[in-house]
C-alpha cells in the first residue's frame, strides 16, 4: 500500500508545476485591490488638508501657504485611509509595491497648481 | 541531591519568531522552574489612542499583529460600536465573519507549520505553507493585503466582495479541503508526529481552567469554551461546536487546531450561503461617550478590547487583553517537569505572540 | 449580532480580595485585569467569565500611586496583569506571588500609563493635532 502511496506522490511531484512562481522571471502576483502604493495627482487637490489631519501615522504634509504636498514613505503604511477620505479624486493606490529607497527620508514632494478658471486670481503663483 | 541550574532560553532562539525570554530552571535534564520575562517590544499602542481620531485607530489596532490583525480590527470597531449602540448592516457583518474564519485557517496553518519546522520536519513544514498560500491570496484579493488586512472600519466595512467572488473562494476552500485532509492526516495520525508530542506539557482540565488559559490551549484541556458561541458578528446565526480534546498535551493541542480548520471551512460555506444583499457600511457621526468591553475568538484564543470614550474624538482609555497574554501562566505550569530538549515545542505549542501580548 | 452585556459593578477596595475569593469558589475564570485613567483616578477592573460564557466585572477606583492587594493568592496567574499595572500605573501592588520589582516591561519613561503622564484631551485638541503636524 505504501508503495503505490509513495510511487503516486513521485510521479505526480515529477510532472507538476512547482506552487512557487519564478518570481523575477514571470511578474509577482497581484490583485485589483492589492494597496501597492500612493499615488497623487496635484491637479486635483483642493488643499483641505484632510489627509494629513486623519493619517495614522502622521506621514502626510499639506502647508496651505505654500500649496505643497509632501509624504514620507517610511511613515505611509498604505492603508489607503486618505483615499477614502478625500473629497476629490487626488488620492489613489496603485497595485504595484514601491521600489525600495536607500535614504531615510523618502520624501515625495508636489507642488500643487493654483486651479485656473473659478477663484479670481489670488495673486501668488504656486512655484517651489 | 542534585545541583540547579539557570539556562537562559531566548529571546533569540529559532523556534520563537518574536522574543520572548524564559530563565529555566533546570536540575538535571529537567526543567523544575521557569521565569519569564518580556518587554522586548513593548510599544505603548495603547496609549496611542489618546492622539488619534477613533475612526483612524482601527489602523493601529490592527497593527498589534501581524498574523490575527483583521480580529484586532473587527473587535476594535465591535467595541466602538457597542459604545455608539451602532448596528451594522448584516451584509458587513457577515463578510467580518467570512474574513475571521479565512484569518484562522491561515494562522493555524502557519502555527502547524510552525511546529512541524520545530520538531525538524521540514518537507510537513512547506506543505502546511503552500497551502496558507491560497487563503493569503483570497484574503489579497478581497481585501488588498496578505496579512494586515485594513478591510474593517466603524459602522462596517471597506470592500464589498461580489457573490461570484464569494463562490469562488468557497469553490477554491473545497480544493483546499483535500491538501488540509492529507496534511493533517500527517499531523494526527503519523507515529513520529505522535511520539514527539504525546504526554509533553500536560495541563488538566481544572489548571487550564484556573491559570486563566484561552482559546484551542483550553479546548485541549477539555473545557468547550469558544469565545465564538457568545455570537458576536454573524456566528449566533452560523451552527458549529466548538473542538474539545481531552488529553490536554502538545499533541491535543495540534488536535484541537487542525480540528478547527475543517470548522472554519464550515462556517465559510454557511456564512456565504446565508450573506444577504445590501449596503456594506453605514455613515457614523458624532462621538463615541461611554465604555464597552468586546470579545472575540481569535485564533490564538480569547481577545478582550475594552474601549472607554468620553465624547470627544480621542478616546480616554483602549485596553486589549490578549490571548499570549493570559497563556503565559499555563505554559509555566505546562513546563514543569518537562526536558530541556522538549522546551521549543511547549512553548511554541500555546502559539505564542509577543508582539500581540505587549502591545 | 449579539452584544454582550456589560455587567460593571463598582465596589470598595476592603470588599476586593472577598468578591474575588467568592468568584474563585463559584468557579469563574479570572479573563483580565485592566486599569484605566479617568479623571485623575485609577480604574481598576477585575473581569471574570463562568463556564456559561457569562462576563462580570469587578472595579475598584483608587487614587494614583495607591497600594492595592494581590489577588494572585486566589488566581496564580494573575501576576501578569499586576505586574503589568505596576509597571504602567506606578501602582504598588502587594503579596504578589511573581514579583518583577518593575522590570516587567522596559519603559523609556517610568509608569508612562500614570495619571501625570496623560496628556489633556480638550476640545481644542484638533488644534493642537494639527500645530503637532505642521511643527514636524
Amino acid at each position: 500500500m505504501g508503495v503505490f502511496t509513495i510511487a503516486k506522490t513521485i510521479t505526480r511531484n515529477l510532472f507538476s508545476r512547482p506552487p512557487t512562481s519564478r518570481y523575477p522571471a514571470e511578474p509577482a502576483k497581484r490583485f485589483d485591490l492589492t494597496r501597492g502604493h500612493l499615488v497623487f495627482t496635484p491637479e486635483g487637490c483642493r488643499v483641505c488638508r484632510v489627509c494629513m489631519l486623519r493619517c495614522p501615522t502622521q506621514a502626510i504634509v499639506v502647508d496651505r501657504e505654500k500649496r505643497t504636498w509632501e509624504c514620507d514613505h517610511f511613515r505611509c503604511i498604505t492603508c489607503g485611509n486618505c483615499v477614502d477620505l478625500c473629497p476629490t479624486d487626488a488620492l489613489h493606490l496603485e497595485p504595484a509595491y514601491r521600489s525600495p529607497e536607500a535614504a531615510h527620508p523618502a520624501k515625495e514632494f508636489h507642488t500643487i497648481p493654483v486651479p485656473p478658471p473659478k477663484p479670481e486670481a489670488g495673486g501668488e503663483k504656486a512655484e517651489a | 541531591m542534585s545541583r540547579q541550574i539557570v539556562i537562559p532560553f531566548g529571546p533569540q532562539h529559532p523556534v520563537l519568531p518574536e522574543p520572548l525570554h524564559l530563565d529555566l530552571v533546570m536540575e538535571d535534564e529537567r526543567v523544575v522552574d521557569v521565569i519569564p520575562s518580556i518587554g522586548y517590544v513593548h510599544r505603548g499602542l495603547e496609549k496611542l489612542v489618546e492622539k488619534r481620531d477613533y475612526k483612524d485607530f482601527v489602523f493601529i489596532a490592527e497593527r498589534i499583529c501581524g498574523i490575527c490583525s483583521f480580529i484586532h480590527g473587527m473587535t476594535y470597531c465591535h467595541a466602538v460600536e457597542g459604545v455608539m449602540d451602532l448596528d451594522v448592516p448584516p451584509r458587513a457583518v457577515y463578510l467580518r465573519t467570512v474574513w475571521s474564519e479565512l484569518s484562522r485557517l491561515h494562522s493555524h496553518l502557519l502555527w502547524l507549520g510552525l511546529l512541524a519546522d520545530s520538531m525538524g520536519f521540514e518537507s510537513l513544514f512547506m506543505q502546511a505553507w503552500r497551502l496558507r498560500e491560497h487563503v493569503l491570496d483570497d484574503l489579497e484579493s478581497t481585501t488588498g493585503n496578505r496579512v494586515i488586512q485594513g478591510a474593517c472600519k466603524v459602522g462596517g466595512v471597506r470592500h464589498d466582495v461580489s457573490d461570484q467572488k464569494l463562490r469562488e473562494i468557497v469553490d477554491g476552500l473545497g480544493q483546499l479541503e483535500a491538501g488540509m485532509q492529507d496534511l493533517t492526516n500527517v499531523f494526527v495520525h503519523d507515529d513520529s508526529v505522535k511520539h514527539r508530542l504525546s504526554d509533553l506539557g500536560v495541563l488538566t482540565e481544572q489548571q487550564a481552567w484556573d491559570l486563566g488559559a484561552a482559546g484551542p490551549v483550553l479546548r485541549a484541556s477539555g473545557v468547550a469554551n469558544d469565545i465564538r458561541q457568545t455570537g458576536y458578528a454573524a456566528y449566533d446565526e452560523l451552527e458549529f461546536t466548538p473542538v474539545v480534546e481531552t488529553a490536554g498535551d502538545c499533541y491535543a493541542r495540534t488536535v484541537v487546531r487542525a480540528k478547527e480548520l475543517f470548522t472554519s471551512v464550515d462556517l465559510i460555506r454557511q456564512a456565504v450561503d446565508r450573506i444577504p444583499e445590501g449596503p456594506i457600511d453605514m455613515k457614523v457621526t458624532g462621538n463615541p461617550k461611554g465604555e464597552f468591553y468586546a470579545r472575540s475568538e481569535q485564533p490564538r484564543g480569547e481577545v478582550v478590547h475594552y474601549v472607554k470614550a468620553n465624547g470627544t474624538k480621542n478616546l480616554v482609555r483602549f485596553r486589549v487583553r490578549t490571548p499570549t497574554f493570559t497563556n503565559l501562566p499555563p505554559l509555566l505550569a505546562a513546563m514543569k517537569g518537562i526536558e530541556l530538549a522538549d522546551v521549543p515545542v511547549v512553548v511554541l505549542s500555546i502559539d505564542p505572540c509577543i508582539g500581540c501580548a505587549e502591545r | 449580532m449579539k452584544r454582550e452585556a456589560q455587567l460593571i459593578e463598582t465596589i470598595e477596595l476592603g470588599d476586593l480580595l472577598p468578591r474575588v475569593e467568592r468568584q474563585k469558589k463559584a468557579g469563574d475564570r479570572l479573563v483580565a485585569i485592566s486599569c484605566a485613567v479617568v479623571e485623575g483616578e485609577n480604574e481598576i477592573t477585575y473581569s471574570f467569565e463562568d463556564r456559561a460564557h457569562r462576563f462580570l466585572h469587578l472595579r475598584i477606583v483608587v487614587p494614583p500611586g495607591a497600594t492595592i492587594p494581590s489577588v494572585t493568592p486566589s488566581y496564580w496567574g494573575a501576576f501578569v496583569y499586576e505586574n503589568e499595572i505596576h509597571d504602567l500605573y506606578g501602582l504598588t501592588v502587594t503579596g504578589m506571588n511573581v514579583d518583577f520589582g518593575g522590570h516587567f516591561y522596559a519603559t523609556k519613561v517610568p509608569y508612562p500609563f500614570a495619571a501625570a503622564a496623560s496628556p489633556k484631551v480638550t476640545p481644542a485638541g484638533k488644534e493642537a493635532q494639527e500645530k503637532e503636524c505642521l511643527d514636524r
